[in-house]
């Protein structure tokens, strides 16, 4: 499912928060958006999800016009995952992953009900979450309820994921399940991430914001530079090449004053 | 506490449905003139046509038919429909302390309905009548003005919605004292506390077609709703993401409840407690997903006050108690409990 945003220029109040971003995005690509606290990614995110209008420009969606297209058409192609772990739901993973399937049977008629209820347990047992289906999302740890979550944006079939840090407050080796699943759903994802190292290992294409503007883009082996880390962060670092696959390896030397 | 649904979901409505039934036969035979379950029947079947008993006495009949059904069955249609407003309420704020009163609409109704009271707004109508539909009139300038200052505090969202609700309350709550304070006088105290606190004594059979009307045209429009309101569990922006239109959804939801809930206080005043202890109280026992929660939690609320009115007009025969002092005497408590027993992580 194609992605397509286009000179996208958001303001919030009279500030520029986003200015002339543009990047396009297919099947099988997973596109990190880096950059510092304020530099946009989640702005982005909620343009691209339809959620607030550009000033100008627009994103499309399959062809549709994300904040113009109806919230049901959207939501039928492109599913958001949120950072939840620290919300309290008062259901069980099962009930929040049938929730997934809204955008294709509305008000879910009394019929249908198993048929969810078989495709949210396939969606749990894909990511490995079958075990805790009837558990409360109370009783789940943080690396749980971010497979629930991936579950629940499975059982949405999107064309298109967008993640908004997928790894914050998640152990290390949840950081890795959660990363490793997403890379594997064969759909276009576009995740906001604050660790380069997990960008340079599991993207395939990254997305630097600065200020609201695309300060680079391309894969995270000719992104990852110092120069661009020093110009965007404000930190100098060493850039290594990983032993094994070559993969850049980021080791942080200090912040720039 | 975690919230462990129970395994048999469909044996709950049909329990509390037997349980309220049950409930409302025993109430009508339980007051000053004590009367059997046959008695009862007797006058329903001769008023139903279904002349199988013997026929009952004029008296027996006047009380049966002319005071006591009605009065309970508005309860159980009064605690029903505030029971509803009060799960949707907390649906959308995702806030467990709101109540279906939240937006103001009780303040309003009670600057109405004192208003017919006291200034004699309505003594060209029957006051029977002027009465309810200024209550039914205030809850809705409520919520009106409620949701035009969130409005223009930029969006109706849960939060603007209350926040201009909670304004709203203390504006017609002042106002209601100061018309008090001006016009009232001797016996009419008695009458407006009762009314603000809560009262079914004013019971009749129009009340409970005012109740029923209601809560037939607007609960199964909620019931459809059931699943975004569960999508909203997860936050707005996630509501969003799975095809929801928040903010008209909102603004739907709101003025179903403001409907139902100014229908319910039009007969019997602002009774609080059922609309914010009930939710709880069911949640615990059907688990989040509203499609249980809503049907539980009208049964639970008709349960409730039909009992919570049996004991207002007995317990101090022959004098009456608000019911609205009895559901605050038996809800703290039970609130404080569920609180307890839930602590920090069902709802935060």
């Amino acid at each position: 499912m194609e992605l397509n945003v286009q000179d996208v220029t958001v303001h919030r109040g009279h500030r520029e928060v986003l200015s002339d971003v543009s990047f396009s995005a297919g099947p099988g690509e997973l596109v990190g958006l880096l950059g510092p606290n304020g530099a946009g990614k989640s702005t982005l995110l909620g343009a691209i999800a339809g959620m607030l209008s550009p000033t100008s420009g627009q994103v499309t969606v399959d062809g549709l016009v994300a904040h113009r297209a109806p919230r049901q058409e959207i939501a039928r192609r492109l599913a958001l995952m949120e950072q939840q772990a620290d919300r309290n739901i008062p259901l069980t993973a099962l009930e929040i992953v049938e929730l997934g399937s809204l955008p294709h049977h509305r008000t879910f008629a009394r019929g249908d009900h198993a048929r969810r209820s078989a495709e949210a347990r396939a969606a749990l047992d894909s990511v490995g979450a079958g075990a805790f289906a009837d558990r409360a999302w109370q009783s789940l740890s943080g690396g749980e309820r971010q497979r629930v979550s991936v579950a629940r944006a499975l059982a949405q079939r999107p064309g298109i994921l967008l993640l908004d840090e997928p790894t914050n407050h998640l152990d290390v080796t949840a950081q890795l399940d959660t990363l490793d699943l997403v890379s594997r759903l064969g759909v276009t994802v576009v995740a906001a991430l604050h660790d380069l190292n997990h960008a340079a290992r599991w993207c395939t294409r990254v997305i630097v914001l600065s200020d609201g503007t695309v300060a680079a883009d391309g894969p995270p082996a000719e992104v990852l530079t110092p120069r661009t880390l020093s110009e965007v962060y404000g930190v100098s670092a060493t850039v290594l090449t990983h032993p094994s696959d070559g993969r850049p390896v980021i080791a942080f030397d200090g912040s720039i004053d | 506490m975690e919230v462990r649904p129970i395994r048999a979901h469909a044996a709950v409505p049909v329990a509390l449905a037997v349980l309220l039934a049950l409930s409302i036969v025993v109430a009508v035979t339980i007051g000053v003139a004590g009367l059997t379950v046959g008695q009862v029947w007797d006058v329903v079947a001769s008023h139903l046509g279904l002349g199988a008993g013997s026929a009952p006495s004029t008296t027996t009949d006047a009380i049966v038919w002319g005071i006591r059904l009605p009065r309970v069955l508005t309860a159980a249609l009064v605690g029903a429909g505030l029971a509803t407003a009060g799960v949707v309420m907390q649906g959308i704020t995702r806030n467990p302390l709101a109540d279906p009163y939240l937006l103001g609409l009780s303040s309003g109704a009670s600057l109405g309905a004192v208003s017919v009271l006291l200034l004699g707004i309505g003594s060209a109508v029957a006051i029977t009548v002027a009465l309810p539909v200024a209550a039914f009139v205030g809850a809705l300038v409520a919520l009106v003005a409620a949701l035009g200052i969130a409005r223009l505090a930029g969006a109706i969202t849960p939060t603007t919605a209350v926040l201009a609700g909670l304004a709203m309350s203390q504006l017609f709550a002042a106002a209601t004292s100061l018309v008090i304070v001006i016009a009232a006088k001797g016996d009419s105290y008695r009458e407006v506390l009762s009314w603000l606190l809560g009262s079914l004594a004013g019971s009749s059979w129009s009340t409970v077609a005012v109740a029923a009307i209601a809560l037939v045209a607007i609960y199964p429009v909620l019931r459809l709703y059931a699943p975004r309101l569960d999508a909203f569990a997860l936050g707005e922006s996630a509501a969003e993401a799975l095809g929801i239109p928040a903010r008209r959804t909102y603004i739907v939801l709101f003025v179903l409840v403001a409907a139902l809930t100014g229908a319910m206080v039009s007969t019997s005043g602002a009774i609080g407690f059922v609309g914010l202890v009930l939710p709880h109280v069911v949640r615990a026992l059907t688990g989040g997903l509203h499609r249980r929660v809503l049907p539980a939690a009208a049964l639970g609320g008709a349960i409730f006050l039909v009992w919570a009115d049996t004991l207002a007009r007995t317990v101090l025969d022959p004098r009456e108690i608000p019911v609205g002092v009895v559901t605050a005497l038996i809800g703290v408590p039970v609130f404080v409990l569920v609180l307890w027993r839930s602590g920090r992580s069902t709802w935060s």
